[in-house]
């Protein structure tokens, strides 16, 4: 049998999975959650596309019934690790909607992750993501473009406020290849707030979240440890990012791997909502907008950030707020995470098509989110749909707001 | 027809989208939420019509191929796993809308696969509930999964089991013909009743396993939502006492939707939990909630309760426990599972008996554990008995666990499993029939029936299901 040693050591929690099916289709309005697993919605929805399948795949192949292969390899990452089945499945919680990984029996984003490592090793990761892998060893992104110029979104004349850098804004690949208007605005309003910033250029590299997502560690744990040494060598205690990947990696993937960094990892709208609050950043132009708020499965939960995006969106002027039935823990993936936007496109595309219409369901011109990956999917899912929803992320709404 | 003919056919049924011989897709379907393990079926198809069904059936007809029907797989004895090599398992999970929620009529009409969970929390957008509001599982179980075997969860010990609230089916035979049972037989008749068509054909469908024919629509009773729920808790220093009273209330019930009693061991165990000390010192407790339209009525119910349970010098407690099982739907699921995630796999049997057994039945239990103390003490977290009221009879569970790390260990499995059977043959010969058959329990429980019932199955079973295709290996068939 071929050796999952990734996976064996988990093999507790593995067996810990009583197969109740809450990884299906819970419906459950207490936790806002109506439906489980995207995957599993828009495939043909055998058991091996939800949680409950894929652990008893795992636990097959633990007991050498089954060897790993490339389709075993398939249904392990067709899962975009939203983390939907594990906030609601009734042994992974430790509290409705809340999973405390210190104290879970069963952390199934942890197996899954496990299990990719094992089928790396074997050498049955997906073309797709060793494809991204080469690019982020070769390039230190994903995308294939070229490292010198990951700054080349930042705005022709703008000046960085002058004083000792308060903090440390790590762009990510995305927001400084893809969805470049993140970084844009959010210079903007760190500028327009006059906090003294810095950009680790070139010494910031993707921050390895697409590699653990899809068990391709050892690279990983490199780019990681290239940017933890890095932070550290500037001195400066916070670092800021706008990106919900590159916040779960910094500030729990990171801390797995290194123990205490030695300085402190924040999102965007927690920054934001304190300088507002400082008065140093001034809400200048009120919006007339009706929008609605997806929370990012990498802010949501798995790093059980929900209020405050919430409480930022509630401090714009003329934004009225309406909340989709499926949020916060309940909140319905975009569809792109865990390596599937880059193997599976046609499918990610078609899981964000849910959350438009959801969002269109209740009203809303404007879907907002904190995170340049799900808003890179949500405008796919528009073109493809012919959607007039407007996507926007948080940020670029404060920006238009200051 | 050889297997990749007949996975192209299946295809052309239902494209190819919902149709596996993936042994990875396979693999998935060989347990349910037990330690039972089946085979591997050689297809998975899911349907999403009566006729995409029917379909398939006629296929497997011809082919003479066993084909093994799963709702939401969440039966603990192997009632929706593979019993033997070659099979079909269809997976009726994509019939999981609400066909009609007839307020005229006061029923709804749902598709078999639905869960509980959806169900209710669409009915109670609109005022309503089934009464007998779902199994512990029913955030996963589906509504004709709990039809097949014909279980029972909250509001038993007023509204009974989901046989109790049931008005009709849509039924798909074995050999392919489309159904439809109770009053909307009569094609001007809208679905508002079970009976007046001659015998209940729909009870044929009833706890059968999916052995006659496979289910794709349940009407159901509706009621009204409670505007009233008060709840119970009474501790007793006296085991037998506490019995007495259980069975008291349960005589004179006619409003409460649960009416359970705890055992000494399980109040023992309980009172050792975070926050249940004041349990300590008690022998037994009943628990519960009745629901009414309005307090007066439910208060006027409690008020007798109350004198019965005095009588037996019975302590009020503040109804904790009561309440957080009401207002959690399935409430087994929420009362119990900090017990089931701590403990492991939970052993379930559902022993229904007379409501006259119950103090013989419980001291046997206790005389039979000591016998294979050995085993239990090893491979067992024994916590106690509960007993539940349902209508005028009671279903009763011991509260035994398999560690995760048993599960793990085959020999440790088989032990478990050899045990299970014994504990089966006890309540068996203690008076019990069961809901939630399966091969577990099937397997015992047919050596007992009688010949002549058993041969009467067959002859049904061979009218209406001459090949034998469905569910093949349940009930000794």
């Amino acid at each position: 049998m071929a050796k999952l040693k990734n996976l064996e050591k988990l093999k507790e929690m593995v067996y810990t999975c009583l197969r109740c099916g809450s990884c299906r289709d819970l419906w459950d309005p207490k936790e806002n959650v109506f439906g489980t697993c995207p995957i599993r919605e828009h495939t043909g929805g055998f058991d091996v596309y939800f949680m409950r399948g894929k652990l008893m795949l795992a636990r097959k192949a633990l007991e050498g019934v089954i060897e790993p292969n490339p389709d075993m390899a398939r249904y392990i990452y067709l899962c975009s690790t939203c983390g939907n089945c594990e906030a609601h499945c009734r042994i992974s919680q430790t509290s409705p909607g809340k999973v405390d990984r210190e104290k879970t029996k069963l952390d199934q984003i942890r197996i899954i992750e496990a299990f990719r490592a094992d089928l790396v090793d074997l050498g049955l990761a997906l073309p797709r993501h060793k494809a991204f892998a080469d690019s982020i060893a070769k390039n230190h992104n994903p995308y294939g473009e070229p490292h010198e110029a990951r700054l080349a979104w930042m705005p022709q004349g703008f000046e960085i406020p002058k004083g000792d850098p308060e903090m440390i804004y790590f762009v990510g690949c995305t927001s400084a290849y893809r969805r470049t208007e993140l970084a844009r605005a959010t210079v903007d309003v760190l500028g327009k707030a006059g906090v003294a910033f810095r950009i680790m250029h070139p010494d910031e590299w993707c921050c390895g979240s697409p590699l653990l997502r899809t068990g391709q560690r050892g690279l990983a744990e490199e780019v990681a440890r290239h940017n933890v040494d890095a932070i550290r060598r500037s001195g400066i205690g916070t670092v800021v990012t706008s990106c919900a990947g590159c916040y779960r990696t910094l500030k729990q993937d990171y801390r797995e791997l290194f123990g205490d960094l030695g300085f402190e990892v924040k999102h965007i709208s927690e920054v934001v909502n304190d300088l507002i609050e400082e008065g140093r950043l001034k809400l200048r132009r009120p919006l007339a907008i009706r929008a609605t708020y997806h929370d990012p499965c990498h802010l949501g939960r798995h790093c059980d950030y929900y209020e405050p995006p919430r409480a930022l969106i509630a401090k714009l002027e003329g934004v009225e707020f309406v909340e989709m039935p499926r949020t916060r823990s309940g909140a319905w993936c975009c569809g792109s995470g865990g390596g599937v936007k880059s193997a599976f496109g046609d499918l990610a595309t078609e899981i964000a098509t849910d959350r438009l219409k959801e969002a269109k369901e209740v009203g809303a011109e404007y879907l907002l989110s904190c995170c340049p990956f799900c808003k890179h999917n949500f405008l796919d899912a528009k073109r493809a749909m012919g959607s007039d929803l407007e996507i926007y992320d948080l940020i670029e709404l404060v920006s238009q707001a200051t | 027809m050889a297997k990749a003919d007949l996975e192209a056919v299946l295809k052309e049924i239902l494209t190819e989208k919902y149709v596996s011989s993936d042994p990875n897709v396979a693999i998935a379907y060989v347990r349910d939420t037990g330690i039972f393990e089946g085979f591997p079926p050689e297809e998975v198809v899911r349907p999403g019509s009566a006729e995409e069904v029917s379909e398939i059936l006629k296929v497997a007809n011809s082919e003479r191929k066993p084909v093994v029907i799963r709702g939401g797989g969440s039966t603990y004895t192997g009632s929706c796993v593979p019993l033997r090599e070659g099979t079909i398992l269809m997976d009726l999970t994509r019939l999981d809308d609400v066909v009609e929620i007839d307020e005229g009529a006061r029923s709804i009409t749902v598709q078999a696969g639905i869960n509980w969970g959806k169900m209710m929390t669409i009915l109670r957008q609109r005022g309503y509930t089934t009464g007998m509001t779902g199994p512990g599982s029913g955030w996963t179980a589906t509504v004709g999964g709990s039809a097949s075997v014909a279980s029972t969860g909250g509001g038993r010990a007023k509204f009974g089991g989901i046989c109790d609230q049931i008005l009709g089916l849509q039924v798909v035979l074995p050999t392919g013909e489309i159904i439809r049972t109770g009053s909307r037989v009569n094609p001007y008749a809208k679905a508002f009743c079970r009976y007046g068509l001659g015998p209940d054909m729909t009870g044929l469908f009833l706890g059968d396993h999916g052995i006659f024919g496979v289910k794709t629509e349940v009407t159901m009773r509706l009621h009204p939502l409670a505007k009233s729920a008060v709840h119970f808790e009474y501790a007793f220093r006296s085991e037998e006492k506490a019995i007495e009273a259980f069975a008291e209330i349960g005589k004179v019930n006619e409003l409460a939707t649960s009416i359970n009693l705890y055992d000494a061991d399980y109040v023992s165990f309980s009172a050792k939990r975070p926050g249940y000390a004041y349990l300590s010192g008690f022998e037994g407790e009943v628990l519960g909630t009745i629901t009414a339209q309005s307090e007066k009525l439910a208060l006027a119910q409690k008020e007798i309760f109350d004198e019965i349970a005095k009588r037996h010098g019975g302590e009020e407690l503040e109804p904790k426990r009561a309440k957080h099982a009401y207002e959690n739907t399935f409430y087994p699921y929420n009362t119990y599972f900090w017990m089931r995630r701590d403990s492991g796999i939970y052993l379930c049997l559902a022993n229904q008996n007379s409501a006259d057994s119950l103090l013989r039945v419980i001291r046997g239990y206790r005389e039979f554990l000591n016998a294979h103390k050995d085993v239990v003490d090893k491979y067992f977290e024994y916590q106690g008995i509960t007993v539940q009221t349902y209508m005028r009879h009671i279903t009763m569970s011991a509260r035994r666990y398999l560690p995760w790390k048993f599960d793990m260990d085959p020999k440790a499995r088989r032990i478990a499993m050899d045990f299970w059977t014994k504990e089966i043959d006890f309540f068996i010969r203690n008076g019990a029939v069961h809901y939630w058959i399966g091969k577990i329990v099937g397997d015992r429980l047919y050596i007992l029936v009688s010949k002549e019932y058993h041969e009467f199955l067959k002859r049904v079973k061979r009218a209406l299901d001459p090949n034998g295709i469905l569910n093949p290996g349940l009930f000794l068939l």
